[in-house]
């Protein structure tokens, strides 16, 4: 085993964060190249004519899980190091609401928003300012919600425990889910394709 | 046999150095800024560029007076004996960055007003008539005008890179012992001047030249950089200990992340996306620049102030 690198000490903390700006902005520049820096190429998903956000998201999903697990299957990657957050259901279930309802109201997710800003649209401009001020918002007001933030709490939960089925199992029935949804998307865009003046 | 070490028992044997805050790098920054503004204006004072009506150009003279003294302003603040001031203008050293640099601060304004007075603002024009006769004066004599832009050049050019001597002169410091901290921090503050007048201007054509000319600056820096830390890293053991502040130290992330990638990097890559036509021109690259030498100069200076010769 002598991955993840940084649990087995091949960089310290700082070369760590240099890491991570340095992916950041790859994943930065390729979901501005895949149009993701657009409000309205990310909310045509939800009218359901255009669901490349959908389609990407989860082919890179589904590329990472399938890079962990063979890697881990080859003794290459110790998944037990791999940092997971604790699955706390409800404020998770909240926050996903939350974040949803901001995303179809502000055209954004919080990634897709910095790509907009940078690239120089002034709504991913707001929408990031938007963003700190409920980060800023949410710091000031955790002592209220400290209980809720924290209920819920299954540790550090994964698929295979949640269903009690084998890790590869679980990783072969997610593939065909995302190959049946990749299909059944090219379907729901023809079923829901709207004019070009709508869009 | 027990052994004691009894030297460095005392902390008053060293002397706390860490004595710069926020003042100087704001200082540096700043000086730096003015500077590549003066060169740039002086540049485009030879080419007659400056006259064309609307150029953002006209504003710098202004501007950079401003902005200079809003550093001097600093630079005061940072002074322990401040009603002493006074004395830096009674004597010329030679040898002294610090004394050059007192002297060349002073030099800048009259040429800074004489660039201002080239081309006067409107709101100036209203308020004082009679700076518009005497800038007609003053731009009818070729023989003047080439001298306040050539004024404006070496002394911007001056103040760029003694900004960066007055850091490199100080031998107890070795991450400051190169020859090319003097180039970097006049590169960093033409790229930062190019940046702002890029923010400013409303013209395209001179919007798309400012950028080309900062994607220069920003190359030249990058390699400033690199000649920086090649230049420590093949020096002797305490400048390649030095290095490691940026190099895997406690500074590492600020500069990679916040100077070289934020402030550098990602600009150029912008830049040349917006001048490919591939993104729309957009603000973020210039003010990320500004950002970036801003921040160049605080982990230079706090850096700096954390290397040393001794022990660690």
């Amino acid at each position: 085993m002598n991955a993840p690198f940084y649990k087995f000490g091949a960089f310290g903390d700082e070369a760590s964060l240099v890491i991570a700006f340095v992916i950041g902005t790859g994943f930065g520049f390729f979901l501005e190249r895949s149009g993701f820096g657009s409000a309205r190429k990310l909310t045509a998903q939800f009218y359901l004519d255009d669901l490349a956000v959908f389609k990407v998201m989860f082919t890179a999903i589904v590329t990472a899980m399938l890079g962990v697990f063979y890697l881990s299957w080859l003794g290459i990657m110790d998944l037990a190091l791999v940092d997971l957050v604790t699955t706390n259901l409800w404020p998770q279930l909240v926050g996903g609401l939350v974040l949803g309802f901001g995303f179809v109201v502000g055209g954004y997710c919080p990634g897709t928003s910095l790509v907009a800003a940078v690239t120089g649209r002034i709504d991913g401009m707001v929408f990031v300012l938007g963003v700190l001020a409920g980060i800023f918002a949410f710091g000031e007001a955790f002592p209220l919600v400290k209980g809720f933030y924290e209920s819920g709490d299954f540790g550090r939960l994964t698929l295979p425990q949640a269903l009690h089925l084998p890790y590869g199992l679980v990783v072969f029935l997610v593939v065909v889910m995302a190959v049946g949804a990749f299909m059944g998307s090219g379907w729901v865009e023809r079923r829901f394709a709207r004019p070009a003046a709508e869009r | 046999m027990t052994e004691f070490t009894n030297t460095r028992a005392n902390h008053l044997v060293d002397p706390f150095l860490q004595v710069w805050g926020w003042e100087i790098p704001v200082y540096l920054f700043l000086g730096g800024l003015v500077a590549g503004m003066m060169v740039i204006a002086g540049g485009a004072m030879f080419a007659d560029r400056q006259r064309r009506a609307g150029s953002v150009l006209t504003l710098l003279p202004g501007l950079g007076l401003v902005l200079l003294s809003l550093g001097m302003g600093a630079l005061f603040l940072d002074l322990e004996h401040k009603p002493f001031v006074w004395r830096l203008y009674t004597t010329f050293q030679p040898a002294s960055p610090m004394s050059w640099g007192a002297w060349i601060l002073i030099a800048v304004v009259p040429a800074l007003l004489g660039a201002l007075l080239l081309n006067v603002p409107a709101f100036l024009r209203r308020r004082f008539p009679a700076l518009t006769a005497l800038s007609e004066a003053l731009c009818a004599q070729a023989a003047v005008v080439r001298a306040i832009a050539a004024a404006n050049l070496v002394l911007g050019g001056l103040l760029g890179i003694y900004t960066g001597i007055l850091l490199s002169a100080l031998g107890a410091r070795p991450l400051w012992n190169s020859a090319a901290l003097g180039p970097l921090f006049l590169t960093s503050g033409l790229s930062s001047a190019a940046a702002l007048a890029h923010l400013a201007t409303r013209d395209r054509s001179e919007s798309e030249q400012l950028a080309r000319a900062d994607q220069r600056f920003l190359q030249a820096e990058l390699a400033l950089i690199a000649l920086f830390l090649i230049g420590l890293l093949t020096a002797t053991q305490v400048h390649i200990r030095a290095a490691t502040l940026l190099l895997g130290g406690p500074f590492t992330a600020v500069f990679w992340v916040g100077v070289v990638g934020l402030g550098i990097a990602l600009p150029l890559f912008l830049q040349s996306l917006a001048a490919g036509q591939r993104i729309r021109p957009t603000p973020v690259g210039p003010l990320l620049v500004l950002a970036g030498s801003l921040l160049l100069r605080f982990v230079i200076v706090h850096a700096g102030q954390l290397s040393r010769w001794g022990p660690v």
